[in-house]
């Protein structure tokens, strides 16, 4: 039983109004989650993503935007009932497993990831004699169809993370230079006025502005990724990385003439010396990245972000 | 489109958010689905900006472009034109200007603006080029949605898929592949349908092609081929030309050239996964699915050099190739490929017609997706069972790996094949390094590139190549 959190009045008054409802619409009944269970469930979901403080309406909001139908499902199947079990794997194994062939591109890795994340969501392991499912930390905000995709795209992230750090020595000789150590060139540092006005420039970005930069340039996902990433069309975003990639130049080159360089100056200063850049690039790419991000979600799904 | 420089780049990956920040999956979920609001989406949005790892999640996890067109709760309507597949357009963009060189001086003097003018514009438009063919069919899906200058319902008619595309010329802004690759692109295709499109001339898609193309209002370069729903396309195809140009080069200074699109030409099949690709693969993907013949000779881009497993998503950021098409082992062990993104699979058996130099066309039977991918159910699934009565015996297959057209598979008594033509013709391999000769069952695959590969085997023998299996060498 994940710890129990303080239930506010309004989120129970909110549970209570809406529980005839949600019930309803969830079916729980039909796949054995009793009325007062579902009634918890929905205090505990409630209480996890509602600010201290929210009023009757604003949690009765929340409720009806929870997708009750699957976390019905989910959580009689995290609690254990067969009905439940059985509706779980007819909807969604499939999907599972055609997903993690569509994020892990590779049968052996895909089937790999998959039966992982089956085992999980089964609940192989017990803790205190209670079989632990992963499905009973899905608390319905989003699909369970796309759960099933961030969950496996999260566990694939890690061992990509994880394998990217160990593969080396081995690797090296054979395929020759893709993982080669950086070479030992001397790295001209940056100029500092060129280094402020960049950080000046990136922090008057919104977060949303960032976002697409860094994906786009960073992770190098297409613009049409980056779209759907954001439920924008492509367009908007086609638009708005050229206008950032053209603006933030110029904020940093007026900034950095501000600080007394010439404007040819500036732009040598922002546009150069890739060589020297190149091997701080490959540098900060060959560093660890912090270990496995989400690994605690997997020990411990009731865990709190 | 603008680049950034390099050192801001490294600045705005320097910055990382705190460890213990990251959202729950259901947050991420909703975020990408676009269920969160105001304050929380701006809370995950703020972590999005500064956290890689999680980026990379709410990509990864995003579903393939035809759920997206099927309606999610709370996803908004335009999802469905995102989807539209670019490379589509790069293709229509060729015809369009094709056609627009020719509809221009004809239909300047009429209105550009409505496809319900097609009527009229068909009766005079000249015989030459295009024949007179019957065009309610086509227009009356088309006729209630009056071009607004952006965009234009689909006619869903032709399309089974999911994928309805509507807005075209929405995407027609995306085009950014000149004609000649894309020519290049489709015209591999075998004459029978989807033929490349020439230019100038007259290249054509096949009526079927062209069918689907014009159901979706897309004007089409088309030959003069007979069939029923073709004609009719032309016939819009002139009167869209001519408002396609105007809004393709229009378009065209906000075009945002994407370098990386333009390697993809044709991969087929195999529905969106990440990589550059991902928009672009729809298109063929959906006309693909519908033509196995073609699809099967189409694709003819370079390998996907991304069978590695170990790092599968090293190569998300810069490659885009996937295999196609799809290749899997049933549970009883028997290879199987799909051109359709896995909804059809059959059988394939090397062993019949392989020879050491490539023999003839191996059997192809069509069975039911034989629990097609992967049973979960079972961990190792019985391989005993031979597949099927043939002259050689078939080995009973546990590996397989594919990039493009280049595929190799791997089974009991150290069985190995390879195909370059996407399982056409086979050739079986053996590794060996004089005496030294590969024992055991092959159960796993591994190819970084055409060239360089790794095969274990049951016996825990690696053998690895460096010149795509012609020489081997026994790890020790």
């Amino acid at each position: 039983m994940r710890d129990a959190k303080p239930i506010s009045a309004s989120v129970q008054s909110a549970v209570s109004e809406s529980l005839a409802e949600l019930q309803a619409k969830s079916g729980c009944e039909k796949i054995g989650l009793t009325a007062e269970c579902f009634a918890t469930i929905l205090c505990d979901v409630a209480a996890k993503y509602l600010p201290a403080g929210s009023t009757h309406a604003e949690a009765r909001a929340f409720l009806l935007t929870l997708r009750v139908e699957e976390l019905a499902i989910a959580r009689a199947c995290a609690a254990g009932h067969n009905a439940a079990w059985e509706m779980f794997l007819t909807r969604y194994r499939e999907k599972l497993y055609q997903s993690a062939l569509r994020i892990a591109r590779e049968d052996s890795a895909a089937r790999d990831l998959a039966d992982t994340l089956y085992a999980e969501l089964y609940g192989t392991s017990t803790r205190e004699g209670e079989r632990v499912s992963k499905l009973a930390s899905f608390t319905g905000r989003g699909s369970l169809e796309g759960w099933l995709r961030t969950v496996l795209a999260q566990e694939f992230v890690n061992r990509y993370r994880r394998t990217r750090r160990l593969v080396s020595l081995d690797e090296e000789g054979e395929e020759g230079a893709q993982f080669a150590a950086p070479e030992p060139e001397p790295v001209l540092s940056p100029d500092a006025r060129l280094e402020s006005a960049t950080d000046a420039a990136l922090a008057a970005l919104s977060s949303e502005e960032r976002t697409v930069l860094s994906a786009y340039f960073l992770d190098g996902r297409t613009l049409a990724e980056v779209a759907r990433m954001l439920g924008v069309h492509e367009s908007t975003i086609s638009r708005k990385v050229d206008k950032l990639a053209k603006s933030l130049r110029k904020k940093i080159l007026s900034n950095m003439m501000q600080q007394g360089m010439a404007r040819r100056q500036a732009e040598e200063a922002l546009d150069v010396d890739v060589r020297d850049l190149r091997v701080d690039i490959r540098r900060s790419l060959a560093q660890d990245s912090p270990p496995a991000t989400f690994s605690q979600k997997r020990e411990n799904p009731a865990v709190e972000p | 489109m603008e680049n950034v420089p390099q050192f801001v780049l490294k600045r705005l990956k320097d910055t990382r958010p705190a460890a213990d920040s990251h959202p729950d999956a259901d947050l991420l979920t909703a975020f990408a689905e676009q269920s969160l609001a105001g304050d929380e989406r701006a809370r995950v949005m703020d972590h999005l900006a500064l956290c890689g790892d999680c980026r990379d999640v709410v990509a990864i996890a995003l579903p393939a472009t035809e759920i997206i067109a099927s309606p999610v709760i709370a996803s908004p309507a335009r999802t469905g034109w995102m989807t539209w597949p670019t490379l589509r357009w790069g293709v229509v963009a060729a015809g369009i200007l094709a056609v627009a060189a020719v509809g221009v001086l004809q239909l300047s003097h009429r209105s550009p603006q409505n496809l319900i003018a097609s009527n009229r514009i068909r009766a005079t438009a000249p015989p030459a080029t295009f024949s007179q063919a019957p065009v309610p069919q086509a227009s009356a899906p088309q006729a209630p949605a009056p071009q607004d200058g952006t965009r234009r319902q689909a006619a869903v008619a032709h399309r089974p898929e999911t994928l309805t595309a509507d807005k075209i010329v929405g995407d027609a802004k995306t085009i950014r592949r000149p004609a000649a690759v894309v020519n290049g692109a489709l015209a591999r295709p075998g004459s029978g349908s989807g033929a490349g499109i020439a230019a100038g001339a007259g290249g054509g898609f096949s009526s079927d092609h062209a069918a689907r193309v014009s159901a979706q209002g897309a004007p089409s370069a088309a030959a003069g081929q007979p069939p029923n729903s073709a004609p009719e396309t032309r016939q819009q195809a002139k009167v869209g030309a001519m408002s396609e140009a105007v809004e393709v080069q229009s378009a065209a200074g906000s075009v945002a050239t994407d370098s990386s699109q333009t390697q993809i030409a044709q991969n087929e099949a195999n529905l969106p996964l990440n990589g550059r690709n991902v928009s672009n693969m729809s298109t063929l993907d959906v006309v693909k699915a519908k033509e196995p013949v073609v699809g099967q000779s189409a694709s003819s881009a370079a390998p996907a050099p991304q069978l590695a497993a170990p790092s599968p998503l090293q190569t998300a950021p810069q490659l885009m190739l996937r295999a196609s098409p799809r290749w899997s082992i049933s549970s009883s062990g028997m290879l199987q490929r799909s051109f359709d993104g896995g909804n059809t699979w059959a059988t394939i058996d090397p062993a019949l017609n392989a020879t050491p130099i490539g023999g003839p066309i191996a059997k192809e039977s069509t069975g039911n997706a034989d629990a097609a991918r992967f049973s979960p159910a079972e961990p190792n699934p019985a391989r005993q069972k031979k597949a099927e009565a043939s002259p050689n015996p078939s080995p009973v297959f546990r590996a397989v790996a594919a990039a493009g057209l280049e595929v190799w598979a791997g089974g009991s008594g150290g069985s190995l094949y390879h195909t370059s033509d996407g399982g056409n013709r086979w050739t079986r391999v053996v590794p060996s390094n004089a005496p030294t000769v590969l024992t055991g069952d092959v159960i796993l695959i591994q190819f970084s590139d055409t060239q360089h590969g790794k095969i274990a085997t049951s016996t825990a023998e690696l053998w690895t190549t460096s010149d795509a299996g012609q020489t081997w060498r026994k790890q020790q």
